[in-house]
């Protein structure tokens, strides 16, 4: 069934991506999610659910690892958030449509469960019922952390729109004589 | 704006409301520009997300390539799985009976030959050697060792159980 599991790979980087927030960490929780789901392949029993189940090991993964590492997080949360804050750079953003780097801007700027739930909603297609069983998380929490996600992704595109509105009128008055 | 109908918007962008409420909901977007306009912004932000993620947040070719040898090499070496683990047995059981065929052919097994083995394998410090012009015959459930006492016309044999005098001098 090693097969299968390949082709999953985007989808569990991305999870990891939006776990993270950094692209070594997540790299590293991507392998370490493929190593223990080889080992415990034997368990799927369906394979029809298999990103799923690929994604609730990554998520254990990633909880396991911040409990560890919660210590020094605790100890030094500048430093944790300078490692951990993953942005595209602003090469990249002038390289790449900016429209789509500020999007996974404002992904990432939300709660870390809205952050998941919003990703796993619109980025990976999955049903509310699957996003609990990924996050271990009742109903009616993910439809309010989607419902937080959806307004909090709103009041931030106006922001942006009207700060964008505001920095063109400011040019325009600026380029009068 | 039909405030019951505005309340069925979370329901509606969560897929949850029946097949008639939807209908009736999105009759209400016809009327409601707010409605209308959140439904727009979080079809785009959709759509936007998903092009963002898959186009900016792809795997790299050193992170496939380390996933891929992983899931290769756990491939070749999982003995886990019902066919490898089948494969190995029967493999084991082959080789196992391989080796004991190989030692019934080469052990000896009469008391002659169990002599001869005796006597090339651990040779007499007088130089005498049990006689090679008497054959020994013994029952099949009787073991007997010729033993040498420096004399070389007396053979005294060990046999176990006790036997009566079984042999034949030629």
């Amino acid at each position: 069934m090693d097969g299968g599991l390949e082709p999953h790979l985007p989808h569990v980087y991305r999870l990891a991506l939006r776990l993270t927030r950094n692209v070594n960490c997540a790299e590293d929780l991507t392998q370490e999610t493929f190593l223990r789901a080889c080992q415990r392949i034997d368990q799927v029993k369906h394979p029809a659910a298999i990103r799923t189940w690929l994604f609730r090991i990554a998520f254990n993964l990633m909880n396991d690892q911040f409990r560890t590492m919660a210590p020094a997080n605790e100890s030094n949360h500048a430093a944790t958030d300078a490692l951990s804050c993953h942005r595209p750079t602003p090469d990249k953003v002038a390289e790449t449509n900016d429209d789509l780097a500020q999007a996974l801007q404002r992904l990432d700027a939300l709660p870390t469960q809205q952050r998941l739930v919003l990703f796993l909603v619109t980025v990976e297609q999955l049903s509310l019922a699957e996003v609990c069983e990924v996050l271990g998380i009742t109903m009616t929490n993910a439809k309010a952390q989607l419902s937080l996600a959806r307004k909090r992704m709103r009041d931030e595109l106006q922001r942006q729109t009207v700060s964008q509105s505001n920095s063109i009128s400011i040019s325009v008055k600026s380029d009068r004589p | 704006m039909n405030s019951a109908s505005c309340d069925w918007l979370d329901d509606y962008l969560d897929g949850d409301l029946s097949a008639p409420d939807k209908i009736c909901f999105e009759g209400h977007l016809q009327a409601c520009s707010d409605c209308r306009q959140v439904v727009d912004e979080w079809r785009t932000t959709n759509a936007l997300l998903k092009q963002a993620s898959e186009q900016l947040e792809r795997p790299s070719v050193r992170l496939q390539i380390h996933v891929a040898q992983n899931l290769i090499s756990h491939h070749r070496f999982d003995v886990r799985s019902p066919s490898h683990r089948l494969i190995v047995m029967t493999t084991a059981g082959l080789c196992a009976l391989a080796a004991l065929f190989v030692c019934c052919v080469r052990m000896p097994s009469t008391p002659i030959q169990l002599a001869q083995h005796d006597a090339v394998a651990n040779p007499s410090p007088s130089g005498n050697h049990a006689r090679q012009d008497v054959v020994l015959s013994f029952p099949d459930d009787v073991i007997g060792v010729p033993i040498d006492i420096g004399q070389p016309d007396v053979i005294v044999v060990w046999t176990y159980p006790t036997v009566n005098s079984v042999i034949e001098q030629e």
